[in-house]
C-alpha cells in the first residue's frame, strides 16, 4: 500500500471507527472551557488518527512552523513526528531516532526554521532542519563539572535567543539551565536544586524591551523568571499548578498543567497568564481567584484533560493541547470563541 | 479513532447503560473532576472536619458513610464534623455534566493508639527516604502526590519489606494499621501481602485484592487484625505488589510506598 493510500486508509478507518462508536455524542455542541475573555470550545476530533498506523505514546511538545503547520512531537520511535494542517489533517510522518523526545523548540534562523528536540533517554539535545536533518548535537555538558555522568543530564526544553544562544533546561537531570552559544559552546549554568526542582520548561519573554528567560519550577508550582545571564529576578506563584512550560504568545503565558491540587493523576488543565503574570484563565479548571495570600490553590474541575504537557498556541489563538501518559491520544483542540 | 474518544465514549455507553435516563446532551460528554476534600487532620482524637473546596461552578456535592446511592446523599453545606474513625464518600453532580468519580477519605480516632518506634529492616530508596522512619510513627499522613510531601512517604523497591515495630504500655495490641499510597501511574501499588510476626509466630495478615485499571491513586490505610498479640515486638513482611497485566510496566514490580503505622490495643 503507498504511503498515501495508507494515510487516505487509515483516516477513513479512524473516522468510521468514532462514527459507529461515538454516534451523535462527539457531533454535539462542544463544551466551553475557560474564564474571562479566555475561553474555548473543545474540539476532540481534531488530528484524530488511527492508532495502529500513527502511534503516539506520549504526545510530548506542539509547534507551529513557518509554513502554518503544526508539528507533534511523540517519543514514539515509529514517529516521533506527525506534522498537522490547521484543520488536523496529517500532512506527514517522520523520526525514527529519539526514544526519550521530549522537549521540542523551534527557531526561525536566518528565514530557515531550525527544530530542537531533547531526548532524555539519549541525554542530548539535537538540533535539526525542518526536513529532520541533523545539523548539530548537544552532549552531556561534561565540561562544566557539574555532571559525572551522561546518564544525569536529561534536558527537557530548549529556547533559542535572537543572538542564536541556546538554553537548555536539565529538568529530569540536575536541574542546570545550560547557555550555549550558537555554536554549541557551553557558556555557563546556573539554576540546580535546591532552588529549581524540575526545571521543566524554559522559554525566552520577549514582550518587555528586554527579554528575560522564563524557567517552569513544576515540582515548586513556580514560574521563575531570570535575566539572560542567569540572575534570578522573581518568582511567580501558581499553588496548585504543576506547570510544563511557558509558551509567550501576545501578552499571554499559556502552560500546559500535568497535574493539579493534590498532584493526583489525571488532574491536569491549562493555565493562561496575563502580562503581569496573573492567572487569567484556567480551561478544565477552576476559575483563578486572587486573594490576600496571592492565588488560592488551583485544580482541575472537568476532565477534559488527563495530562496537558504542552500547549501550542495559533495566530487565531486557538490552542492544540499535547499530552503525555494519556493513552497514547493525539492533541485535543481547543478553538477560542 | 482517538483512544481517549474510546474511554470517553465507554464512560458515556456505561453511564447510559446502569441509568434509566440517556445521557444529558451537551456537555455530558465530560465528567466533573472529584471532590477535592480537606482534611487537616485525618488521624484525631476528639473531633476532626472535612470540608470540600470549590469546584466546577454549579457543583452539588453531597456525601455518606457508604459509597453507593450518593445522588441521593446528604447535601455538603459547609464544614462536616466527624467524631468517629470511618470512611466518609464525597460526590460532585451537575446538571450538565456526568457525575464526578467518588472521593473517600478515611479518618481514624487514634486517641488509644499505642506509642510506637518503627525500625527498618532495609532502608528506603535514596530518592523517597522522607524524614526516616520517624515517619512511620508521627501521625501525619503523606499527601496523594508524594513529591509535594517528601518528608512523609518512605519508598521501597524490593521484593519483601521488613519492619519491626516496638510499643510502649501495658495494653496488648490488637490491631495494626498500615499507611500505603497507591498511585498505579506511578508505578506503585499497596502490597500485595503484609504478614505480621511475634517471635515467628504469625499473628495478621492482610492480602490486596488486584488493581482496577483506570483507578484514581489514594492513601490506604491497611486494616490488620492480630490475634494472640503479646508484648513482644513485630515484625511486618510487607510482599510487593506486580504490575497487572494492563499497566504499562506489566510484569515489573510496583514500588511500595508507606507513611504510618498505627497500632491500636484489644478492645
Amino acid at each position: 500500500m503507498s504511503k498515501m493510500k495508507r494515510r487516505q486508509f487509515a483516516r477513513q478507518i479512524g473516522l468510521g471507527a468514532a462514527g459507529v462508536l461515538a454516534g451523535s455524542w462527539l457531533r454535539q455542541p462542544g463544551l466551553r472551557i475557560g474564564h474571562g475573555s479566555f475561553q474555548y470550545q473543545v474540539d476532540l476530533n481534531w488530528g484524530a488518527l488511527h492508532k495502529g498506523f500513527y502511534p503516539v505514546k506520549d504526545a510530548h511538545e506542539m509547534v507551529q512552523d513557518s509554513l502554518g503547520r503544526l508539528l507533534l512531537l511523540t517519543n514514539h520511535t515509529r514517529n516521533n513526528f506527525l506534522v498537522y494542517n490547521k484543520d488536523g489533517r496529517l500532512l506527514e510522518s517522520w523520526g525514527t531516532d529519539f526514544p526519550g523526545a521530549h522537549g521540542l523548540t523551534l527557531k526561525n534562523e536566518g528565514g530557515e526554521d531550525f527544530l530542537y528536540v531533547t531526548d532524555t533517554e539519549r541525554n542530548a539535545v539535537f538540533k535539526l532542519t525542518r526536513a529532520g536533518r541533523e545539523v548539530m548535537r548537544l552532549e552531556w555538558p561534561q565540561e562544566s563539572g557539574l555532571y559525572h555522568a551522561a546518564a544525569a543530564y536529561k534536558p527537557t526544553e530548549v529556547a533559542v535567543a535572537d543572538n542564536g544562544d541556546i538554553y537548555v533546561a536539565d529538568g529530569y537531570g540536575e536541574q542546570y539551565i545550560l547557555r550555549y552559544d550558537s555554536q554549541g559552546r557551553l557558556l555557563q549554568a546556573f539554576g540546580g536544586r535546591p532552588g529549581l526542582q524540575n526545571a521543566h520548561g524554559v522559554a525566552i519573554d520577549t514582550r518587555q524591551e528586554v527579554p528575560t528567560l522564563l524557567v517552569t519550577a513544576r515540582q515548586q508550582q513556580l514560574l521563575k523568571r531570570y535575566t539572560m545571564e542567569g540572575e534570578h529576578l522573581e518568582d511567580i506563584l501558581l499553588p496548585g499548578a504543576f506547570i510544563c512550560r511557558p509558551v509567550v504568545h501576545r501578552s499571554e503565558v499559556y502552560l500546559a498543567t500535568i497535574w493539579s491540587g493534590d498532584g493526583r493523576a489525571g488532574s491536569g488543565f491549562i493555565s493562561i497568564l496575563d502580562a503581569s503574570g496573573e492567572m487569567v484563565s484556567a480551561p478544565g479548571g477552576i476559575a483563578p481567584v486572587y486573594g490576600e495570600n496571592g492565588l488560592e490553590p488551583m485544580r482541575q474541575a472537568v476532565r477534559v484533560f488527563v495530562h496537558p504537557h504542552d500547549v501550542c498556541v495559533d495566530e487565531d489563538d486557538n490552542l492544540y493541547v499535547a499530552q503525555w501518559n494519556a493513552g497514547g491520544t493525539y492533541p485535543i483542540k481547543l478553538i477560542r470563541v | 479513532m482517538k483512544s481517549r474518544n474510546s474511554i470517553l465514549c465507554c464512560l458515556v455507553l456505561g453511564a447510559a447503560m446502569l441509568s434509566a435516563q440517556p445521557p444529558a446532551i451537551g456537555h455530558a460528554l465530560f465528567q466533573l473532576s472529584p471532590p477535592a476534600v480537606n482534611a487537616p487532620e485525618p488521624f484525631f482524637e476528639d473531633s476532626t472536619i472535612l470540608e470540600v473546596l470549590r469546584g466546577q461552578e454549579g457543583t452539588l456535592y453531597r456525601y455518606a458513610t457508604v459509597a453507593e446511592g450518593l445522588e441521593n446523599a446528604t447535601v455538603v453545606k459547609g464544614a462536616v464534623t466527624a467524631r468517629e474513625s470511618g470512611t466518609f464518600y464525597f460526590q460532585g453532580f451537575h446538571p450538565d455534566f456526568q457525575p464526578s468519580p467518588i472521593e473517600a477519605v478515611t479518618i481514624t480516632d487514634v486517641a488509644r493508639a499505642l506509642t510506637i518506634r518503627v525500625a527498618l529492616g532495609q532502608p528506603p530508596s535514596s530518592s523517597y527516604s522522607g524524614k526516616g522512619a520517624q515517619a512511620l510513627s508521627n501521625r501525619a499522613r503523606g499527601g496523594l502526590q508524594f513529591r509535594t510531601t517528601p518528608d512523609e512517604w518512605l519508598g521501597w523497591e524490593v521484593g519483601t519489606l521488613r519492619l519491626q515495630i516496638y510499643f510502649e504500655g501495658e495494653e496488648l495490641p490488637g490491631k495494626l494499621m498500615l499507611g500505603a499510597l497507591d498511585d498505579t501511574a506511578a508505578w506503585i501499588f499497596p502490597p500485595k501481602e503484609v504478614s505480621a510476626y511475634q517471635g515467628g509466630r504469625l499473628i495478621g495478615r492482610w492480602s490486596s485484592r488486584p488493581a482496577d485499571k483506570g483507578q484514581l491513586a489514594a492513601l490506604r490505610l491497611l486494616d490488620i487484625p492480630l490475634a494472640g498479640a503479646t508484648a513482644e515486638p513485630i515484625e511486618l513482611e510487607v510482599q510487593a505488589a506486580y504490575l497487572p497485566d494492563w499497566h504499562d510496566g506489566a510484569g515489573q514490580r510496583a514500588w511500595i510506598f508507606l507513611d504510618e503505622v498505627l497500632l491500636f490495643p484489644n478492645d
